[in-house]
């Protein structure tokens, strides 16, 4: 059974930075699990991987808004871009962040 | 001479049969309808071919069209359209190559050509700026594309010519034959290279040094260049993923949301996605990047294999549409394989989507009990075997024996076979499906059954769906988005700038940017609206040529695994397009569109269009 969010002080979600995301931010791994303190939801838990690799900021954002080609899925479900603020997230979650490829 | 800028303003008509050569005219009035590549191989191939004409006969034609945009300063618009009849769908067939073909061409003063007829031996056509002739090539029959290239190369002793050559392959028709194009890329989809051997033709060379195309309005054409090079600079796609990894990072994206081709679309993860991933491909393959003509992204990879079994091949790519294909799709995790598959596709000169597509078909059969050990001639075709798959590809392109069966593609395999197999036959319209999931995106699952060429990720694209923009999961709307998608990506193939720029200059409907860039270069007085008309006139033009082939609304359809199989696991699981679903979409589509309930274009909207000066009421309705 999923975790609630009830009743703790913070949650830990899996991140994983495919497409080039990753090369130039200092992270060894491609995947990384962050703990998260409230509130939780996607526009926070991006706020904090900011912090955590300063050189993210560069990567996913233009002029302080994310880059209109940046795919964010939650356990496979791709958030709408907008929603992020409203898009909770529980222990246990898988995010994907990466740039929109071609493919083709 | 026309007096628009961006063509040379005439063609090359080539009859093999006959050996003769002339120049034609490009009329100022077929440039206003069609403006180029996609528009005008549409034009010329429905004027000059007859219903049912055999797609590996004399009279089926091979049409090679630039854009205006190609040879120009415009960056990322190297490509040259062919045109043909497909001896794979039996309906229109369009495939886009990059390198410096194109541009070469026009350098050499043509626009494009018109290959007519059939050769009684093999020869190659030898363009040499405004001098054309056709050279005796029985020496290079039977040789791979590279072997052709080089030893071309050396007899006209230039090395810096551009060169469209088929392998053996395409000599012996494989349905699903391609052209390579000089070295670097391929036109692979839908048999051309096969329609190219039928006629004998082996190679088409060019030196182009005398001629340069210029553009109408310097000024603005250089302000949207800039801008479009500002664009490729920052964006991080451009500017960093396509030059490190090409488009192969689509391989965990996809797989990490569930819609990745895997053993034959029986599922849509793949428990071994990491081992194929564009890391794995960078480390064990990839040396240096290419570029194509005037173009700063960089895509291409020239690839060695570092160790291993294959230590030391070297061959381009694979994109990551060959990692779908030859990898997940067959069950390989060992990117070495893949790599050599692609290096025997590119030398045999075979579309390497097809051919993955087509081995994953047989591997099913082959697990299914339905093809024996004995009649695949030893060859233990389980999913994940790479010697499999090598040695089943090595039969195709020999065409003896089972590789002879595989030639033919899924759609003929499984009306042969019958058993059932029509389930799990990946095609559309005869054309296996590219790497983009039918059941993960409704509107890939309406694009593809609509597509005139078939299972083709080049008309319908999947990103704005991809991106959350548009929710994947519901049909919703997606009537619209298909139309709006490919309004751009037949203008974008009749501009000819690259799939892998289509970002920077819009993917969701033709807008003013498209406007002001063909006006631009070639001085054409177009609004909006006009372009929009020509868009649809194109797309209702392939439509007529398929539809005087005998096709309609019952080969608007996918694969029955699609609308009967949910994705069984991961992400995704649960979605599939049942017909019902796909019904109402086509429906909607249709009346869209301006086609009756069957598919077929009313004849207010031929004439709406401007098309009742080619298309006949009798090829519609016959
Ligand atoms: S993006 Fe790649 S395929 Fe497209 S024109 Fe540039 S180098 Fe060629």
């Amino acid at each position: 059974m999923k975790e609630t969010n009830d009743h703790k002080d913070y949650i830990e979600v899996t991140v994983e930075f495919l497409s080039s995301l990753k090369e130039g931010i200092g992270l060894k791994d491609r995947k990384v699990k962050v703990q998260l303190t409230k509130p939780y939801t996607l526009q926070h838990l991006i706020e904090v991987l900011e912090k955590l690799y300063p050189k993210l900021q560069n990567k996913i954002k233009d002029s302080n808004k994310l880059l209109p080609y940046l795919l964010i899925a939650v356990n496979g479900y791709e958030v709408m871009p907008g929603t992020l603020d409203k898009k909770e997230l529980s222990t246990g979650d898988e995010i994907m962040i990466s740039y929109l490829g071609v493919g083709g | 001479m026309t007096k628009y800028s961006g063509y040379c303003g005439k063609f090359l008509r080539v009859n093999l049969s006959k050996g003769i050569i002339t120049e034609e005219e490009l009329p100022g009035k077929v440039i206003e309808k069609y403006i180029g590549a996609n528009g005008l191989g549409a034009y010329y191939l429905y004027k000059e071919t007859e219903k049912g004409v055999d797609p590996l006969g004399e009279n089926n034609k091979l049409i090679l069209f630039t854009g205006p945009l190609t040879g120009t300063i415009f960056p990322s618009s190297p490509k040259i359209g062919i045109f043909s009849k497909s001896p794979l769908t039996g309906g229109f067939m369009d495939s886009y190559a990059g390198g410096h073909f194109g541009a070469e061409l026009k350098f050499a003063g043509y626009d494009g050509m018109i290959v007519e007829g059939k050769s009684e031996k093999p020869v190659y056509i030898w363009i040499n700026n405004g001098e054309v002739e056709l050279r005796d090539a029985a020496e290079y029959w039977g040789k791979s594309t590279t072997e052709t290239r080089e030893a071309i190369k050396k007899e006209v002793n230039d090395d810096l010519i551009r060169i469209a050559v088929i392998g053996p392959a395409g000599e012996k028709m494989v349905h699903y034959a391609c052209i390579m194009v000089d070295g670097t890329h391929a036109a692979g989809r839908g048999g051309l290279g096969a329609v190219m051997g039928s006629k004998k033709l082996k190679a088409i060379a060019i030196r182009g040094t005398k001629n340069s195309i210029k553009v109408a309005d310097e000024e603005k054409t250089n302000e949207i260049v800039e801008s479009i090079f500002e664009e490729v600079r920052t964006n991080k796609v451009m500017s960093e993923t396509l030059p490190t990894f090409g488009t192969t990072t689509a391989t965990l994206a996809n797989n990490s949301t569930g819609i990745l081709g895997t053993r034959n679309w029986q599922t849509e993860v793949f428990e071994n996605a990491e081992d194929i991933s564009h890391i794995a491909l960078k480390e064990q393959l990839f040396e240096k990047t290419l570029s194509c003509f005037q173009c700063p992204v960089r895509c291409v990879h020239y690839c060695k294999i570092k160790e291993g079994e294959y230590k030391g091949l070297e061959t381009m790519k694979p994109q990551y549409e060959t990692v779908y294909s030859l990898g997940s799709l067959c069950g390989i995790n060992d990117p070495k394989v893949i790599a050599k598959a692609n290096y025997i596709c590119n030398e045999a000169g075979i579309d390497t989507i097809s051919a993955g597509v087509s081995i994953a078909f047989v591997m099913e059969c082959f697990e299914k009990g339905i093809l024996t050990e004995k009649e695949l001639e030893g060859i233990e075709a389980r999913f994940g075997n790479g010697k499999a798959v090598i040695a089943l590809l090595e039969k195709v392109v020999a065409k003896e024996g089972i590789g002879e069966f595989i030639s033919l593609g899924t759609k003929r395999m499984s009306e042969k076979l019958g058993k059932g197999t029509e389930k799990f036959a990946i095609h559309v319209k005869g054309l296996e499906l590219a790497g983009h999931s039918i059941r993960g995106y409704k509107g890939m699952s309406l694009g593809y059954a609509v597509s005139n060429r078939g299972g083709s990720h080049q008309d319908m694209r999947h990103i704005p769906e991809r991106s959350g923009q548009f929710d994947r999961r519901s049909i919703e709307g997606k009537e619209q988005l298909v139309v709006d998608i490919t309004s751009t990506t037949v203008i974008r193939d009749t501009f000819t700038y690259c799939a892998m720029v289509e970002g920077v200059i819009g993917r969701v409907g033709l807008t003013e940017k498209h406007v002001n860039i063909i006006n631009a270069v070639c001085g054409f007085d177009f609004d909006l609206e006009e372009l929009k008309t020509i868009a649809t006139r194109i797309l209702n033009l392939e439509r007529c040529f398929n539809i005087r082939e005998g096709m309609d609304r019952k080969d608007d359809t996918i694969p029955g695994r699609f609308m009967t199989e949910p994705i069984p696991e991961g992400p995704s699981k649960g979605m599939y397009t049942p017909k019902e679903e796909l019904d109402e979409m086509l429906d909607k589509f249709y009346k869209l569109r301006g086609w009756d309930e069957n598919g077929i274009p009313l004849q207010e909207t031929i004439k709406e269009l401007g098309l009742d000066d080619i298309v006949k009421d009798k090829d519609l309705r016959s």
